[in-house]
């Protein structure tokens, strides 16, 4: 084993959880690239976080996606209903109000919005991929190659590295 | 006492009129995503010309002889609009755009029962998913998305 491969093989594990800053992303990625051996220790390391995930997460994750799509009718109805209840036109109590409570709404709903749209996991400086979640499967994410985000569900063990290139299947 | 509270409304007024207009362009903000769904396969064949962009992507990461394009579509989506696109094995891969930034646009993209992702794409920047086996080999799902 070489001496770079040592170096970065230390780096493999934050590198692979997204700890690296983005000098040692670099570092990594730029090895990665011309060293097959490193590649398949990385891809290693990511079946085997797959495989302690489907572990630890199995029936215990939600089907987030499920519960957003289901919610988003009523979400639309009841601002819709909001929206015609402000431009239907309040009291002259309300006039005084309305504006006040429209903001004060408005501020709720943007604050709202904007945890809500806080990535489920930290994403490193410049990545693409915010959160990934993949029931009983591992999943492989190159960023920055060819100016594209590749995003690999590996579906079996046939599925690894092998001479520099994987095996699609 | 007065003078404070028309003072009071005043502002609130301006920024409840500032924040509905912000939210007024979010909502007539569009996201174009173009969604190719690929096959890729081991057995010997033919490159797909109009998979070429994806061949590029992919001929230096994964092994295959053979790719070619199954479907694609331009999905039109407001934000927080949910588009869909089935796929040969039957599963949905479903997007939705939430948030336009200027680091790109949040994507939210679900292929039933494989994968959920969320992520920030530049304008234009492809995003190649192995999605699923199919048949001797893989298909790949492509999203651009342009806003």
């Amino acid at each position: 084993m070489r001496a770079s491969c040592q170096r970065v093989e230390q780096l493999l594990h934050g590198y692979r959880d997204r700890e690296l800053g983005a000098l040692g992303r670099w570092r990594v990625r730029r090895h990665l690239g011309g060293c097959a051996d490193c590649r398949g220790e990385l891809a290693g390391l990511e079946a085997l976080g797959g495989f302690v995930r489907e572990a630890l997460e199995e029936d215990v994750v939600p089907d987030l996606w499920g519960g957003i799509a289901a919610r988003l009718p009523a979400e639309d109805a009841r601002r819709r209903v909001e929206r015609e209840a402000y431009q239907s036109g309040p009291s002259s109590w309300g006039r005084l109000w309305a504006p006040m409570g429209a903001a004060a709404a408005v501020s709720v709903a943007l604050a709202a919005a904007l945890v809500w749209l806080q990535p489920a996991a930290p994403a490193p400086p410049g990545g693409v991929v915010r959160s990934i979640y993949s029931p009983a499967r591992s999943v492989v994410v190159l960023e920055g190659t060819h100016e594209n985000t590749i995003i690999w569900v590996v579906d079996d063990v046939g599925e690894r590295v092998q001479g520099g290139a994987r095996d699609h299947a | 006492m007065t003078t404070r509270r028309i003072v009071l409304t005043l502002l609130a007024t301006l920024l409840g009129a500032a924040l509905l207009g912000g939210g007024a362009v979010a909502q007539d903000q569009r996201v174009t995503v173009e969604l190719t769904v690929s096959h890729l396969s081991k057995s010997p064949g033919s490159i797909d010309p109009k998979a070429a962009g994806i061949h590029a992507r992919l001929r230096n990461e994964f092994r295959y002889e053979s790719l070619r394009v199954l479907d694609r579509k331009r999905l039109d989506l407001a934000l927080d609009e949910v588009g869909s696109v089935k796929l040969p094995t039957g599963r949905w891969v479903r997007v939705r755009p939430m948030h336009v930034g200027d680091r790109g646009v949040l994507l939210a993209v679900d292929v039933e029962g494989i994968l959920q992702t969320d992520m920030r794409v530049a304008n234009g920047h492809p995003v190649d998913i192995g999605a699923q086996s199919y048949q001797d080999g893989k298909l790949v799902v492509t999203l651009q998305p342009r806003y």
